[in-house]
């Protein structure tokens, strides 16, 4: 007779028949199943000669399981090592009725699944609800330590028992415990056998070839995904249905903007560069440009070959370095910084956030108007602290480059303004999405500049291609 | 290590070949030279200078990536510290930016313009810098000279000679390159037991799995991790990258070929072939190669006369499952051929002892150090025949009574 450690419900089971026993091992992000011939396994195990067993991606354990169930094959689960998790009965909150439905969606995919919200519409008390009704240890995967900070407050305020944090410093594992998607690329073989239960914040992330293959190192059957951007440039977002499961739920921000989400507007500003700026910006364009013109490069999807063909000659390098400088001239120009002064001076006394595309700019706006600037640099304690502050209105204006762009809770945020950034749909609406949490007669503004007759115009073209900019 | 831009490599068919750097080069040694120079003269600058300097040798370099990448190892090698305030030196610049950064918020933050009834930089600035007893231009240098580009150079690199400079370069880069690789296969020609001890210590160090096997008179070891048999993976290439420095240290014949898995978006399939003949130095310091005086003694006593057993360096004996055992001696007998091992055993306990003992093939015989012993209690009387305590030095003659005792 042998005792079975049961998936979801954590009961003892007791099996017995006349095949020979299994017993799962979990070893790096790997499952080994000794005693099973390989035929009786899922597709993805291999026979693995050095250990004389067969080996398998850790995420596979809940089929394992019910293979083995369905085989009525006696196991032994030396792999996976939770408990039920100790979660206060119920939340004083009232979900909202698309969260609800959201959460009861995921359950009955099998609690497997991605769901897309607008930012500000409630995601984490999403997450929370799905982790008490789950009531398993879980690891949260946010994508930066700002948002690392977030969850560890707020998880430890809604479950009351102490959070673990890994990554920044920080390395204690517990039932719930918050990291990082670099340090789960990096932890999760070793502690994949410690969570029943991934829920990836910002799930769009996930899809780098590197996070995808750390998550096939967990052994956690539940995985949700949460994010209000799931498409990437790269369509990479359909690499997730395997390993996180399929869209279960969506909403978008035209459909909760106003009831759930603050009301808001967007301005595009144009500004002038100045005449040393434009010559200068004219020299290096030029060089750049004329570089492409004489090499006949295709700069659609062309990018890669024009760095190859410029790392030959000096012309090539004067051309790499004449776009660099181009750009960084477009990003902070002058008129861009007055028009930052001006729109402190309009919005005075409002909680503000302005978004640069480099760190370098955001300091010098930081150093120009003596406002705090969070930037990858920036140590988390000195990040929660200037977030704090920020909410509480002792410091109402952050300039930050990208790391503020997602997640981060800012309810007090009424402006944004949008310096400088990359083209890409994702980035902008993460940063609109900053501004929107909902209060009392609240009207968010979302500026962004941009320098006339420079690439920027084309660059603000693409970024804005998104409903919520119509 | 190199980042993947600084990675200088050829690539022929399925065969990648770091671009190594030729020490004889004067225009390498020019170049290393000339960054060395460079670092001498910005002792006490920070960072960001050292590197707008090197900016301005390199931005229109053709050969950037060298130029880059031996920046990058001097960088890499030197020490840079954060500033402090003279007469504040236990201010940090984050409580320096916290007193700047409020006050600036209760005067209604500061501005360029004159007519928007906001104070100037200047203003808030000073303001601070007089309850500092500091200047204006140091409170605002030291905003952010927390931050890396604000560190000052106080320590040069070690590696303080131009060809030093470029052998390390060559180290780093195939290291770096390792870091790409989900396999290495090394061939130690003739490895002695101690070295091979070591190697299976950084191995399992590293909590990588192998395959071992002896080929003539060469050990053959085949290293990947647990996730390598499932899908093409370079996770364990850091483990691989700092296996690398061991192997220049070897003093015979060497090989190292790793796959690897090259390429930004699509990944193919390289390899990537060193020997003792790449010419690669090694920085690291050999440790746990030399011999213990037991084995000093035991030798001396053993050679008097002849034993007729021939006493050689052990080998590898591969018990499967991970586990290899690397006897410290073999002995072959002159007249039958047959072949025996003996193991040292310094620190134990008995659960161990026993395990090793019992997973062992029969012609392994035990020299188990009383002295160290982790358990006082005796053996079991059925490890006996294999087993010789001693005290200090491992009796000869008892061994040779082992020996007869084996069933070959």
């Amino acid at each position: 007779m042998v005792v079975v450690w049961s998936l979801c419900y954590g009961m003892c089971n007791f099996r017995w028949d006349e095949c020979m026993a299994w017993t799962l091992h979990f070893q790096d992000g790997t499952l080994l199943v000794e005693g099973a011939a390989l035929a009786d396994l899922p597709s993805g195990f291999r026979w693995d000669e050095r250990m004389r067993m067969p080996r398998g991606p850790a995420y596979m354990y809940g089929d394992i399981i019910y293979k083995a169930l369905q085989l009525k094959i006696e196991y032994t689960d030396n792999a996976s090592t939770w408990l039920p998790l100790d979660t206060p009965q119920g939340t004083e909150r009232t979900p909202r009725q698309y969260q609800s439905e959201a959460v009861q969606a995921w359950i009955n995919n099998k609690r497997r699944g991605v769901i897309c919200l607008p930012t500000g519409s409630g995601k984490t008390f999403v997450a929370e609800m799905c982790i008490t009704r789950t009531k398993r240890p879980t690891l949260v995967v946010a994508p930066t330590l700002d948002l690392v900070g977030q969850w560890y407050d707020r998880l430890k305020m809604v479950f009351q028992q102490e959070v673990g944090i890994l990554g920044g410093g920080h390395h204690e594992i517990l039932p719930l415990t918050v990291t990082t998607y670099d340090s789960a690329h990096l932890y999760l073989a070793k502690y994949g056998a410690r969570f029943c239960c991934l829920i990836f914040d910002e799930v769009h992330h996930l899809p780098a070839p590197a996070y995808l293959e750390a998550t096939k190192g967990s052994l956690a059957p539940f995985r949700l995904g949460l994010t209000a951007t799931l498409e990437r440039e790269d369509g990479r977002e359909t690499l997730l249905e395997p390993l996180v499961g399929p869209v279960v739920y969506r909403k978008e921000i035209t459909e909760l903007s106003g009831n759930f989400l603050a009301d808001y507007e967007t301005e595009r500003v144009m500004v002038k560069l100045t005449e040393q700026e434009r010559c200068e910006y004219d020299a290096h364009r030029k060089a750049y440009t004329g570089f492409i013109e004489r090499k006949n490069i295709n700069m659609r999807g062309g990018w890669n070959q024009f760095i190859k063909v410029a790392a030959r000659s000096k012309e090539g390098r004067a051309a790499f370095l004449g776009h660099r400088q181009a750009k960084m001239i477009a990003q902070s120009a002058v008129g861009k910084v007055e028009m930052v002064d001006r729109l402190l001076q309009r919005h005075r006394g409002q909680r503000m956030i302005i978004f640069t595309n480099d760190n370098m700019t955001a300091y010098q706006i930081s150093s120009l108007f003596l406002i705090p600037c969070i930037t990858h640099q920036t140590k988390i304690k000195e990040r929660r602290q200037l977030i704090s502050k920020f909410t509480d209105g002792s410091l109402p204006v952050l300039v930050t480059s990208r790391v503020l762009n997602e997640g981060v809770d800012l309810p007090s945020a009424e402006v944004a303004i949008v310096m400088s950034g990359t083209g890409t749909v994702r980035e902008h609406v993460q940063r609109l999405g900053r501004i929107l949490r909902p209060s009392e007669g609240k009207h968010a503004v979302l500026y962004e500049l941009v320098a006339q007759d420079t690439a920027e115009e084309y660059t603000s073209r693409r970024r804005r291609r998104h409903d919520a900019y119509k | 290590m190199l980042t993947n831009d600084l990675l200088d490599v050829k690539i022929v068919g399925r065969v990648l070949e770091p671009k190594l750097l030729s020490l004889r080069s004067s225009l390498q040694l020019e170049r290393a030279e000339r960054l060395l120079i460079l670092l001498r003269a910005h002792k006490e600058k920070t960072l960001g200078e050292v590197n707008a300097s090197i900016q301005d040798i390199t931005a229109l370099e053709v050969k950037h990536k060298i130029w880059k990448g031996l920046a990058k190892i001097l960088i890499d090698d030197s020490t840079f510290e954060p500033p402090i305030l003279s007469n504040n030196p236990e201010l940090s610049p984050a409580e320096l930016r916290e007193q700047v950064f409020v006050l600036s918020a209760t005067r209604g933050l500061a501005t360029q313009r004159a007519d928007f009834g906001r104070q100037s930089k200047d203003m808030i600035l000073s303001t601070i810098a007089e309850s500092l007893n500091e200047t204006v231009d140091d409170i605002l240098s030291f905003l952010y000279a927390d931050h890396k580009d604000m560190h000052r150079l106080i320590q040069l690199p070690k590696v303080a000679t131009p060809v030093d400079v470029l052998y390390r370069y060559n180290l780093i880069l195939c290291q770096s390159l390792l870091l790409y690789a989900e396999s290495i296969h090394v061939v130690l020609h003739n490895p002695t037991a101690k070295w091979l001890e070591m190697l299976f210590r950084r191995i399992k160090f590293y909590r990588l799995l192998f395959r071992v096997w002896k080929r003539d008179d060469q050990v053959e070891i085949l290293i990947d991790g647990p996730q390598s048999l499932l899908s093409q993976s370079s996770r364990y290439g850091l483990q691989f990258a700092m296996f690398l420095p061991v192997l220049p240290l070897f003093e015979g014949k060497w090989s190292l070929e790793a796959k690897l898995l090259w390429g930004k978006r699509t990944k193919v399939k390289k390899s990537m072939r060193l020997s003792h003949g790449t010419g690669l130095k090694s920085h690291y310091k050999l440790k746990g190669l030399w011999k213990s005086n037991t084995e000093e003694w035991f030798e001396q006593r053993y050679f008097e006369k002849d034993r007729g057993w021939v006493l050689t360096d052990g080998e590898v004996l591969y018990l499967g499952e991970q586990q290899v055992l690397i006897p410290n001696y073999k002995l072959t007998s002159t007249s039958t051929q047959h072949v025996a091992y003996l193991n040292i055993v310094g620190f134990w306990r008995k659960k161990q002892v026993l395990s090793l003992i019992d997973s062992a093939p029969d012609n392994v015989i035990f020299a188990i150090s009383k002295r160290y012993a982790g358990a006082t209690e005796s053996l079991p009387e059925r490890v006996l025949d294999r087993v010789i305590l001693f005290a200090e030095v491992i009796p000869v003659k008892n061994v040779m009574e082992a020996l007869l005792k084996i069933k070959y």
